[in-house]
C-alpha cells in the first residue's frame, strides 16, 4: 500500500470531515438509448487518490469527459470546490498519449505550459520543474517519437500538471508500459498527493489500484456499486479471510476444521481469518508427526472483490 | 500464397467503400471534365473566342464584313461596351477591352482598309490579342478572311460590276468601338483583302515589354498546390483528434475558435509563403515580374491563400477521419484546379464550362493573377476578385466554425 499522505483520509468517517473538492450527485448521461452514467454519486477529497475501476463501458472516461465539462449531464450535478476557471483547476491526463509527437519534450512541456496560461516568467521554471519530477531531463531535445513508451506517459503526465492544478483526471495513465515506468509514475503521483493535489484514476490494472489507490469506487452500469479502502470493501463483502494450501508428505486421512482434504489426501485447503489460526494449526500437525513440504497462504484479492461486486472480469 | 496476398488487398478494399467508390468514380469524375474541356463542353455550347471590333473604315462594307463574321460560331461578338475617348490610340484602347471586357481578340479595321487598292494593299487588319490564348487569334482571322471573301462578292455582284473597284468610305478613329452603326456608303470590293498577308496579329500586351507565359502557368499551378498544401495542413486538426490531443488543447484555457484562427494564421502565412517563394524563383529563374506587381501580387495571393486556409479547415471540420479528408480533398481540389484553369487553360474551355470556373477558387484566383501580371492593371482592378474570395474565407470559416462546435462537447 502506499503511504497515506498526511492530507489523505483512508476511511469514509474521515474524509467526511473534509469538503471534497469535488462533489458528484446523481450523474445521469446517456448516447442515445445507451445509460452511460445512472445515478452516479461519489466525493473527491484533496490530497485522496481515487481509483474508478469499472468493466469497460461502465461510465469511466464519460464521468471525467462530464467533470471536465466536455459533456453535459442530463440530470444531477458536479460541484468543484475551487475558484476561478475550471480550466486552470483541472488537469486532465488523456488515455492516449496526446502530446505532439513531432515536438521534443521541451517544446510540448513550453507550448502546453503557455495554453494553461502559465506566466512567461514562470514557465522556465515550471518546465524545468516537470522535466525533472517526470524525471526526462536527459532527453529534454528528443523528439517524442524516439521515446519509450514510458516516457511518453509521463511526459502525458507532466504536460497536465504545468499549471499546478488542484485536480488531477487521470484515465488509464498506466496502460500497455512497463512495471519500472509504472512505479515511476506512481511515484510521480504520490508526489502530486503530497502537497494536497486530489486525483481520481481509472485503470484496469488492479494490483495496482490495490496498491497504490487510498479509496476505490467501483463503477459498474453507470452507477457507483460501492466504494471505499480495499480493506473496508473486503470486509463488506468476500470478508479478510485468507486461503491456505497444505501440501503433506504422507496421506493424510482426516484435517481439523476449517480446512477439507483432497481426494489424494496429500493436500489440504480452506479459508482462515487473520494470522491467529495458522499458528494452531500448524501446532496441531507438529503434534501428529504430519511432515508438510508447502505452506501456501493467499490473501482476498481486489479481482476476487471485482468479480464478486460486478459478476465479470474487468476487462469483460 | 500470392493468391492469399491479393485476396487481402480486394477484401480491404472490399470492405473500405470510401475508398472503393474514390477508386471508381474519381476517374469517371475526371475523365468528364475533361471530357467536356476538349469536346463541346456542358450544354452543347462551343468554345468561343471573345472579339471587339473597332471600326476606323466606317463603311457598309467594313460594318456588313463585322456582321458576317459575327455569325460564325466561333465568335462572341462582345456588345455593349459603347463608346471611348478618342484620343486612345488602338494599342491603348484594345488593352483596355482586354483587361476590362474580358475581349480575346480586338479586330481593328483601319481607315481606308476597304477603299485601298487590292492589288497592292498597305493597310492591314490588325488582330489585337491578350497573347495568352494563341488559338483565338487565328480562328478569328480565319472567320474574317471568309466574312471578308464573302461580302466583297456579294457587293460585288449586288452592284454588277465586276470585282474591283474604288470606295467611298467615312473616315473614322478609335473612338467608334464596335458595333457602330456607320451609315458610309460603300461600292464593291476584292475578295484578294482575304489574303492572309492583310492581316497583322498583335500581342497588345508584349509590345513594350518582356512578358513571360510563365507568370500565367504559375499562378494555375500555384493555386492548385496552394489547396492540396493547405489541407495537409488542415487534417492536423483531425490528427490531433484522433491522437486526442485536442481533448488537451480544448482542457487548457484555449478555446475552439482560437484553436481554428490560430490554424487559418498558420495555413494562411504558409501559403502566402509558398507563393512568395514560387514567384520570387520564377523572378530568378523565369524572369516573372514580381517586384514590378507586388502589390497586385501581395492582394491576390493574401486573398488566395485565406480562401485556402478557410476551405482547408471547412474540410477538416465535416470529415471524421484524416482517411476521409484525404479523400474528399483530392476529388475537390482536382476537380475545381481542372474546372477552375489550373490544370487546363481556361481559353479552349466552352463558355459554359467557363461560368463553372467562377464557382472555384482557381477560377478568381487566376482572373486576378492574370489581371495584375498579364493585363498590368492596378490594385483597384482587382477588387471584386479580392472580395470574393475574402467573402468564401469568411463564410466557410464561419461555417467551419460552427461545424468543429460539436467537437468542443465530443
Amino acid at each position: 500500500m502506499r503511504p497515506v499522505s498526511s492530507n489523505a483520509f483512508s476511511t469514509d468517517a474521515m474524509l467526511q470531515i473534509q469538503q471534497p473538492v469535488i462533489r458528484i450527485d446523481d450523474a445521469h448521461h446517456a448516447y442515445g438509448d445507451l445509460r452511460a452514467l445512472n445515478g452516479l454519486t461519489f466525493d473527491l477529497f484533496p490530497g485522496e487518490l481515487l481509483g474508478l475501476l469499472g468493466p469497460n463501458g461502465a461510465g469511466k472516461t464519460t464521468i471525467i469527459n462530464c467533470i471536465a465539462g466536455r459533456q453535459k449531464l442530463s440530470r444531477g450535478r458536479i460541484q468543484i470546490a475551487s475558484e476561478g476557471r475550471l480550466c486552470d483547476q483541472l488537469g486532465i491526463v488523456p488515455q492516449e498519449v496526446a502530446v505532439y509527437q513531432d515536438l521534443t519534450i521541451l517544446q510540448n512541456l513550453t507550448a502546453f505550459g503557455r495554453l494553461h496560461g502559465v506566466h512567461a516568467v514562470e514557465l522556465k521554471q515550471r518546465v524545468a520543474q516537470a522535466l525533472s519530477w517526470a524525471a526526462l531531463e536527459s532527453r529534454r531535445h528528443a523528439l517524442v517519437n524516439t521515446l519509450s513508451g514510458g516516457m511518453q506517459r509521463r511526459l502525458n503526465i507532466a504536460c497536465s500538471v504545468l499549471h499546478q492544478p488542484k485536480i488531477l483526471l487521470l484515465d488509464e495513465p498506466t496502460v500497455g508500459i512497463d512495471p519500472q515506468s509504472r512505479e515511476r509514475i506512481y511515484t510521480m503521483l504520490d508526489s502530486l498527493l503530497e502537497i494536497g493535489t486530489a486525483i481520481l484514476l481509472t485503470t484496469h490494472q488492479l494490483d495496482e489500484a490495490q496498491s497504490c489507490c487510498d479509496r476505490m469506487a467501483i463503477i459498474d452500469g453507470g452507477q457507483i456499486i460501492a466504494s471505499g479502502t480495499f480493506e473496508e470493501l473486503l470486509g463488506r463483502t468476500i470478508g479478510t479471510s485468507q486461503q491456505l494450501n497444505l501440501k503433506f508428505t504422507e496421506q493424510q486421512r482426516q484435517v481439523p476444521s476449517p480446512l477439507s482434504l483432497s481426494e489424494d489426501g496429500l493436500e489440504a485447503a480452506g479459508y482462515i481469518d487473520g494470522s491467529s489460526q495458522l499458528p494452531r494449526l500448524l501446532n496441531h500437525f507438529n503434534m501428529n508427526r504430519v511432515s508438510i513440504t508447502t505452506i501456501t497462504m493467499r490473501e482476498p484479492t481486489l479481482q476476487q472483490l471485482f468479480l464478486h461486486l460486478t459478476g465479470k472480469e474487468l476487462r469483460e | 500464397m500470392i493468391w492469399t496476398v491479393c485476396e487481402i488487398s480486394i477484401l480491404r478494399l472490399w470492405n473500405n467503400k470510401q475508398e472503393l467508390a474514390l477508386a471508381f468514380v474519381v476517374p469517371m469524375i475526371f475523365f468528364s471534365i475533361f471530357a467536356m474541356v476538349f469536346s463541346r463542353g456542358v450544354g452543347q455550347s462551343v468554345s468561343q473566342v471573345r472579339v471587339a471590333f473597332v471600326d476606323d473604315d466606317r463603311s457598309s462594307e467594313s460594318i456588313a464584313i463585322i456582321r458576317d463574321a459575327s455569325t460564325h460560331p466561333e465568335i462572341k461578338l462582345v456588345t455593349g461596351i459603347g463608346r471611348t475617348s478618342a484620343d486612345w490610340p488602338i494599342e491603348k484602347l484594345s488593352r483596355m477591352l482586354i483587361s476590362r471586357f474580358k475581349v480575346e481578340v480586338v479586330v481593328h479595321i483601319p481607315a481606308g482598309f476597304t477603299a485601298q487598292d487590292p492589288d497592292a494593299p498597305t493597310l492591314s487588319i490588325h488582330l489585337f490579342n491578350e497573347g495568352v490564348n494563341p488559338i483565338g487569334h487565328r480562328l478569328v482571322q480565319a472567320s474574317l478572311a471568309e466574312s471578308i471573301a464573302m461580302q466583297l462578292s456579294v457587293m460585288s455582284l449586288a452592284a454588277a460590276k465586276p470585282t474591283r473597284s474604288e470606295v467611298v468610305f467615312a473616315s473614322a478613329s478609335a473612338n467608334s468601338v464596335l458595333n457602330s452603326n456607320s451609315n458610309s456608303t460603300t461600292t464593291a470590293k476584292n475578295a484578294d483583302f482575304a489574303e492572309p498577308s492583310v492581316f497583322k496579329s498583335v500581342n497588345a500586351f508584349a509590345s513594350n515589354k518582356h512578358q513571360p507565359k510563365v507568370a500565367m502557368v504559375a499562378a494555375g499551378i500555384a493555386v492548385m498546390f496552394l489547396l492540396f498544401s493547405a489541407n495537409g495542413a488542415g487534417a492536423s486538426l483531425l490528427e490531433e483528434r484522433e491522437a486526442g490531443t485536442l481533448g488537451r488543447l480544448l482542457s487548457s484555457r484555449l478555446t475552439l475558435n482560437q484553436l481554428l484562427i490560430g490554424k487559418w494564421l498558420y495555413i494562411t502565412g504558409l501559403g502566402c509563403t509558398q507563393l512568395l517563394a514560387m514567384f520570387a524563383w520564377g523572378q530568378l529563374v523565369f524572369e516573372v515580374d514580381l517586384v514590378g506587381h507586388f502589390a497586385g501580387f501581395a492582394a491576390m495571393t493574401f486573398a488566395t491563400a485565406a480562401a485556402c486556409a478557410s476551405f482547408a479547415l471547412f474540410l477538416a471540420s465535416l470529415c471524421k477521419s484524416r482517411h476521409q479528408l484525404h479523400g474528399v480533398s483530392v476529388v475537390l481540389v482536382l476537380t475545381m484546379s481542372a474546372v477552375g484553369g489550373s490544370m487546363v487553360p481556361r481559353y479552349i474551355m466552352s463558355d459554359t464550362m467557363k461560368q463553372l470556373g467562377k464557382f472555384t477558387f482557381n477560377g478568381w484566383a487566376l482572373d486576378g493573377f492574370q489581371k495584375v501580371f498579364w493585363y498590368d492593371q492596378p490594385l483597384s482592378a482587382i477588387r471584386l476578385e479580392v472580395f470574393i474570395l475574402l467573402a468564401i474565407t469568411l463564410l466557410l470559416g464561419l461555417v467551419a466554425s460552427l461545424m468543429t462546435r460539436r467537437w468542443g462537447a465530443a
